[in-house]
């Protein structure tokens, strides 16, 4: 390291902002060298001085009450414009909440309504379809409901007994509620049915 | 503008213990106690302000960056003939020293009667700063860079210049002459 390269890092030095690295190496350069060793000595000097005869003006009381006095304002307004916040931020909370109990509650009464609707249906046709096999086997139209809960069904004596499954009905009202009336034919006589105990609306039964 | 949240008891872990370097930076600047609680007051509404934006740890830095731009409009506002046109690197590198004295200046002369801050006192702000900051508030060269917002380069070029003007400075002259006079 020479006395121009010296001179270059011999302020950052001085205030501590130099790598250990070059550091060492200038205190190295410094050893043999009075021009730069004076000059390190001066800034030093300077710093110094500057550090103790340059007065440091603290805040006074006034500078600290004057602080706390805005900050009180700020949150004092804030106080004032947030509260309010709150309590419509309450009332739409709760706003909130009743429809969300209300959306509940309608959604269970008609699943509960459905039910039994479909409970009601089942049992209707279950009791009727009992009343077909115990009248001796012809045919037996069930109009359970007005369409499209219309379901004709029946079954022939010799192959069912009476009570068909809650299930095979339930998948009948499906069936007849998500095709037209005219297809409920075919859907209810298809292999399926055919293949159980009961076979319904077949022209033997 | 909308008023961020502030938490009253982070605001004074915050910004209350850096009151007393914010009231030494503008009154470095400002050259005047009266101005100095002005801006201080100004910097801390400021700061209540923009308080929600803070995350950091660095608060000393962060005030005074806020202190110093308050200083800067302070002085804008009420002596705009100290701030060299344009504020920035290159013009405050080349402001020259204030001729005048203001009676702020020969009142805080009076008061310490030391030609050291006289000499300090007369500097160009841009050079006055960053020396304040160092030697007053023993800031590192990238907490001054952040303040002052100048490159750290920018940083070290100053701090030479302004130690260089205060070891030239004639006031400091004077004394030495005085000084050897005497001897």
């Amino acid at each position: 390291m020479d006395c121009h390269e010296t001179t270059d890092l011999l302020q950052a030095y001085g205030d501590g902002e130099l790598d250990p690295v070059r550091s060492a190496a200038l205190e190295r350069h410094l050893l043999g060298c009075t021009e730069c060793t004076a000059r390190r000595d001066e800034l030093t000097a300077l710093s110094a001085r500057v550090r103790s005869e340059v007065p440091y003006h603290r805040a006074p009381q006034a500078v600290r009450a004057r602080a706390l006095s805005a900050l009180d304002a700020v949150v004092s307004a804030e106080t004032r414009t947030v509260r309010p916040r709150e309590r419509w931020g309450w009332l739409s909370g709760g706003a909130l909440a009743g429809c969300a109990a209300t959306v509940l509650a309608w959604f269970v009464g008609t699943t509960v309504l459905d039910w039994q609707a479909e409970h009601d249906l089942v049992t209707e046709a279950v009791t009727n379809h009992t009343r077909a096999t115990l009248a001796g086997g012809s045919i037996i139209s069930i109009a359970t409901r007005s369409p499209p809960w219309s379901i004709a069904t029946g079954c022939t004596t010799s192959t069912c007994s009476s009570g068909h499954s809650l299930q095979s009905l339930r998948l009948l009202r499906r069936q007849v509620s998500r095709r037209s009336a005219a297809s409920t034919w075919s859907t209810i006589a298809g292999p399926g049915w055919n293949g159980g105990p009961c076979r319904m609306l077949t022209p033997r039964c | 503008m909308k008023q961020a949240h502030v938490d009253r008891t982070r605001f004074e872990q915050v910004v209350l213990p850096q009151l007393d370097a914010a009231y030494n930076l503008a009154r470095w600047l400002t050259h005047s106690g009266n101005d100095a609680e002005d801006v201080v007051q100004d910097a801390c509404e400021r700061a209540l302000r923009y308080f929600g934006a803070f995350h950091g740890s660095d608060a000393k830095a962060w005030f005074l960056t806020i202190v110093r731009h308050a200083c800067y409009d302070w002085i804008k506002r009420n002596r705009p003939a100290e701030i060299a046109p344009g504020d920035n690197a290159e013009a405050i590198e080349n402001a020259p020293d204030p001729a005048g004295v203001t009676p702020e200046q020969a009142a805080m002369r009076n008061a310490t009667g030391s030609a050291l801050t006289e000499a300090l006192a007369a500097l160009p702000p841009g050079y006055r700063e960053v020396l304040i900051l160092r030697e007053l508030e023993d800031l590192s060269y990238k907490e001054i860079a952040r303040v002052a917002d100048i490159p750290i380069g920018t940083v070290m070029s100053r701090l030479a210049r302004a130690r260089g003007l205060l070891q030239r400075s004639p006031l400091l002259q004077a004394v030495r002459e005085r000084n050897a006079g005497r001897g």
